[in-house]
């Protein structure tokens, strides 16, 4: 049905009211120019001002819908009529307002801040993981009318991006893209690299109709970080017709089993990595990992400094996507998909390649996501507060060690549902 | 003294409790942190104030039923609305960002320099100003081509000529309608039928012939039986 936005000379977008009684505001039905104030203080008024059309549109209930958010995406040309003026935007021209004004009406922040969530929902175009990543972004945000319609109603979108040039796949939602070039490291010829790597901005609710690794399989708003890739470290792999597979040009056309019923086998991933088994703690509000692999540097100048044991304890800052019903009792697998050096030791090096850790915990059928953190070191400060720490304070604890990843790491194959 | 005690006279606590006549003098304050009232609160609020304001943000419909708690931050001098303009507050709700602004006037209208800022729309929509920017994107952005490739076939529209719904015919140019269904199902229309649309299918149906052209696809109501064949 993508298509046929596709296809249209034309898309006119009813961007106000809730359903179909409310007319087409500026054609039935006169737009009102009637703006209401109350006196406050001594002879002072509280006043409404006319709302620049990008308000209008931000704030209306067709921009707020799923299945509205790739009508307008797919769309070429879009006349939008809002409570206010009437907006034409097209995939090559910014917005620009029946009274010819081509922009904000307030040039402040709100203005701007509105404009750049329009043009991603209406005429960005792109092909590229992080534009895949953003889509997913701006849709996990989309009210959906019921649970099921939750690949369909992006279903048009994706299909686009996947015959794109270079093509972004996706499983269940999840971008992913293959690249050709050889990677000598790894032995292979080609990288997979794939949008593992978001949070959710609020406590999430699960969908069990899609995997908990996929933003479909829950309801909240994310927050995309940066891509990840798969390694011999951190191996994926698909359901592909009748088993298991690695990911390559010829396994990637998934496109036809996503209609299958969620017990499929298609809906797990095959994850080989190495997992750690931890215990979050809840401090300040959060939960926080105690890392045992890493450990301050040593530095003659300052260790006097460092008799309070507090002091040297690192955390990192765990967010869980559904805080609310976490079961702390139950173990808590955590892995990264970047390799850890120990060669260099060097903590530093290791987290300027943005690594991400995953946390999964075992569900009825098989693991379950249940929350990501970024590697920022937090200390407890001398007030009690977390507070984030220089990474170049931190070093990993060297192999064979106690508590060093290689001693408390097992690598393990499970299926991530 | 009296003054003060007349406008504040129909307020909540809440809202009376921001110092209304001390705003022009502070330069960014937050207010509202610790009340948090809820849109609802805001909305079902006999006081005006409440009202003005939750009228002002316009209610959403958010992904589950979380309250959406409303705090307000006042910028002194930022909007460039006038001289009669003595600050802004905006309006915030949590989940949500920024939803809405209301300034701080010293007269009941809005200052005449910020209504020289702010567009003039007549109270309808003026096809003959939208018209000339639909006609430069045709002519001149190639990535603005609408598809061709996949023959829709059986594609149901609207005649918006005759009003009748009909087959389009192949490779006819038409234009869609994206907006929010709203309630329980239409009914779905016989064809070559005469028919009497809802409101917003009505004015789309003007609004094309008004564009120029003579097929509206509507989803739902004309969805039926529309399917592609792709010619490769």
């Amino acid at each position: 049905m993508g298509r046929i936005y596709a296809s249209a000379q034309v898309t006119i977008a009813a961007a106000a009211g809730v359903d179909p009684t409310h007319g087409l505001v500026g054609i039935s039905r006169d737009r009102s120019t009637l703006l209401a104030r109350e006196p406050v203080g001594s002879s002072r008024y509280l006043c409404q001002i006319p709302q620049s059309a990008q308000h209008y549109i931000i704030r209306s209930p067709w921009f707020s819908r799923a299945w509205t958010f790739q009508e307008g995406y797919l769309s070429k040309r879009i006349l939008c009529f809002t409570e206010g003026e009437a907006v034409f935007t097209c995939k090559s021209h910014d917005l620009i307002m029946e009274s010819g004004q081509n922009s904000r009406v307030h040039g402040d922040w709100y203005g701007t801040v509105n404009g750049t969530i329009i043009r991603t929902a209406l005429s960005t175009q792109g092909n590229c993981l992080s534009h895949a990543s953003k889509i997913m972004e701006t849709y996990s945000a989309r009210v959906r009318g019921h649970d099921s319609d939750a690949l369909n109603a992006i279903f048009g979108i994706l299909n686009v991006l996947r015959h794109g040039n270079p093509p972004v796949y996706h499983n269940r939602g999840v971008p992913f893209t293959i690249t050709r070039r050889p990677d000598v490291a790894h032995s292979t010829d080609s990288t997979v690299s794939i949008s593992l790597d978001w949070q959710h901005l609020d406590n999430a609710r699960r969908l069990p109709e899609f995997p908990s690794w996929s933003t479909l399989g829950w309801i909240g708003e994310i927050y995309h970080h940066r891509e990840s890739q798969v390694t011999s470290h951190f191996m994926i792999k698909y359901w592909s017709g009748d088993r298991y597979r690695e990911l390559d040009e010829g396994t990637c056309d998934l496109d036809y089993t996503y209609r299958l019923d969620g017990t499929h086998q298609s809906q797990y991933l095959e994850i080989m990595t190495d997992v750690v088994q931890v215990e979050l703690q809840f401090r300040s509000r959060t939960y926080f990992l105690k890392p045992t692999f890493l450990r301050r540097k040593r530095d003659e100048d300052q260790e006097a400094n460092w008799t309070n044991e507090n002091m040297t304890c690192p955390f990192f800052r765990v967010v869980l996507d559904d805080e609310k019903n976490f079961d702390a009792t139950l173990p808590v697998l955590c892995s990264t998909t970047t390799p850890l050096d120990f060669v260099s030791g060097s903590w530093g090096s290791f987290q300027d390649r943005h690594p991400i850790f995953l946390f999964f915990q075992k569900g009825v059928k098989s693991y379950e996501r249940i929350g990501v953190c970024d590697p920022d070191v937090y200390t407890i400060g001398s007030d009690g507060h977390m507070i984030k720490d220089d990474k170049n304070m931190w070093e990993f604890v060297p192999p064979g060690e106690p508590g060093a990843w290689d001693q408390v790491a097992e690598r393990r194959t499970f299926l991530l549902g | 003294m009296d003054e003060m005690e007349d406008s504040t006279a129909d307020m909540c606590s809440r809202c009376a409790s921001i110092p209304w006549d001390e705003l022009e003098h502070i330069r960014f304050e937050l207010f509202w942190r610790d009340e948090k009232p809820t849109l609802g609160d805001l909305q079902s609020s006999s006081c005006r104030l409440c009202r003005l304001i939750a009228y002002t943000i316009q209610a959403q419909p958010s992904q589950d039923a979380r309250p959406q708690f409303v705090c307000i931050t006042y910028r002194n001098r930022d909007s460039g609305f006038g001289d009669n303009c003595l600050g802004s507050l905006e309006l915030w709700t949590e989940p949500g960002g920024p939803v809405g602004k209301l300034i701080l006037t010293t007269e009941a209208s809005v200052g005449q320099e910020a209504a020289a800022r702010l567009p003039v729309v007549p109270k309808r929509v003026s096809f003959a100003s939208m018209r000339p920017y639909l006609e430069a994107c045709k002519a001149s952005h190639q990535s603005c081509e609408p598809e061709t490739s996949p023959q829709l076939l059986n594609l149901r529209v609207i005649d918006c000529i005759d009003d009748t719904v009909v087959v389009a015919p192949i490779g006819c140019s038409f234009v869609a309608l994206s907006y929010v269904w709203g309630g329980p199902s239409a009914n779905s229309y016989v064809l070559g039928s005469q028919i009497a649309f809802p409101p917003t299918i009505e004015d789309a149906v003007s609004s094309t012939r008004e564009l120029g052209y003579r097929y509206l696809w509507v989803d739902r109501y004309v969805r039926q039986h529309a399917y592609f064949i792709n010619l490769n």
